[in-house]
């Protein structure tokens, strides 16, 4: 019960977060043609280590793109939020494969940054939902919750800019259902577009 | 090596294909500002059916990165889209790399940033499982539309998607109809 309303606060603060950024930024934009939302695609790298009694083969590594779609929302003091986000399902043969990470995070800019450049710190909270199913038993639900920080910097390029972040992310155990821990070190290089 | 050698051709080409597109926009554009490209992410949903196995649904997002080229005038523009996945562990690698090419062609008004526009590609599906490697081929066609939101625009499409067979990866073919939706912005 810990765990299923551990899970549900956790995910109604990814869902309130974006909203709590909008009304910020509605409170301080003017009117004007302001950018509403930090939109990009990354391409990442990490190393990943497996804890919780992994004794062989328990590092690896990962690269990919597209990471993740990461929306952000644009406010005008220096803290924004951005929610990041993967789904992926697939049904057939008579089973179905289920896997959704929301996540969100917020950016504090450092120093002189602006929204649109200079360096930032990141930090953030994310689930990784699965649910598995296959003919004839029935399907099979995990979440594993994870928290994440990160410094960044974003370097205009026209108008846009590209984005790098290096970062940290541990990934909690889910002990009743078999998922170990496992944390993540890596980087991530990609572009912002606002709109 | 030949699979090795038919991969990188057809990934040069997808390369080479991209470049009249900027030296085009380059030849017939001016100082004046408009935007140079199309960077979009989607959220997909298809049937798939793979030969002689039975078919099913996927639902997928990020589908995959699209940066097109934008070309100052003219109804053609050029998309490259691609995704790229490799994990090692244990000292075995497995990757999948899906570099592909789409033409838009658009003969709306709006031109590259609004309306309806037609959509064919080919691409390459290579790929290591670990214990084999092999490439395949898609090629894809669809028609699509752009809806305008702020500065950027929705952007949905449906289509159809052939991927050939790889008997040493142990996969047959498949077939994909479906959509796609997402965004798009430009700069």
């Amino acid at each position: 019960m810990r765990k299923v309303t551990g899970s549900l606060l956790a995910a109604v603060a990814l869902v309130a977060l974006p909203h709590m950024a909008v009304a910020q930024r509605r409170a301080s934009a003017g009117g004007g043609g302001v950018a509403k939302n930090e939109i990009g695609v990354d391409l990442g790298a990490a190393y990943s280590h497996y804890g919780s009694g992994c004794v062989t083969s328990c590092g690896s590594f990962e690269a990919g793109t597209p990471v993740d779609i990461r929306w952000g929302f644009m406010a005008s003091g220096p803290l924004s939020f951005e929610p990041r986000f993967t789904l992926s399902y697939f049904t057939g043969l008579g089973g179905h494969n289920l896997s959704f990470t929301p996540d969100v995070n917020v950016l504090y800019r450092l120093g002189t940054a602006s929204a649109r450049r200079g360096a930032y710190l990141t930090g953030g909270l994310g689930l990784d939902w699965t649910n598995v199913g296959t003919s004839g038993t029935p399907s099979t639900s995990a979440t594993q919750l994870s928290l994440n920080a990160g410094i960044g910097k974003r370097i205009p390029m026209e108008s846009n800019a590209w984005r790098l972040e290096g970062f940290f992310k541990y990934n909690f155990a889910n002990t009743s259902k078999g998922v170990p821990s496992h944390f993540d070190i890596g980087a991530r290089v990609g572009m912002s577009f606002w709109r | 090596m030949r699979k090795l050698f038919g991969g990188m051709l057809l990934a040069s080409l997808v390369v080479l294909a991209a470049a009249p597109a900027q030296a085009q926009r380059r030849a017939t554009g001016n100082s004046m500002g408009g935007a140079e490209h199309e960077l979009g992410v989607d959220l997909g949903a298809a049937y798939v059916k793979p030969n002689g196995v039975s078919g099913g649904l996927v639902i997928l997002t990020p589908v995959d990165v699209r940066f097109g080229f934008v070309p100052r005038s003219g109804n053609l523009m050029w998309e490259p889209r691609g995704t790229l996945s490799i994990s090692t562990v244990g000292g075995t690698t497995t990757y999948m790399i899906t570099p592909s090419i789409n033409v838009l062609y658009a003969n709306s008004p709006g031109g590259h940033h609004r309306g309806m526009y037609l959509t064919g590609g080919a691409g390459l599906v290579l790929s290591d499982n670990g214990t084999n490697s092999g490439t395949q081929v898609q090629l894809g066609a669809g028609v699509g539309w752009r809806k305008p939101y702020g500065s950027g625009a929705w952007r949905y499409e449906v289509g159809f998607q052939w991927t050939s067979e790889n008997t040493t990866l142990g996969v047959p073919s498949t077939i994909a109809i479906g959509g796609r939706i997402g965004i798009s912005l430009w700069h």
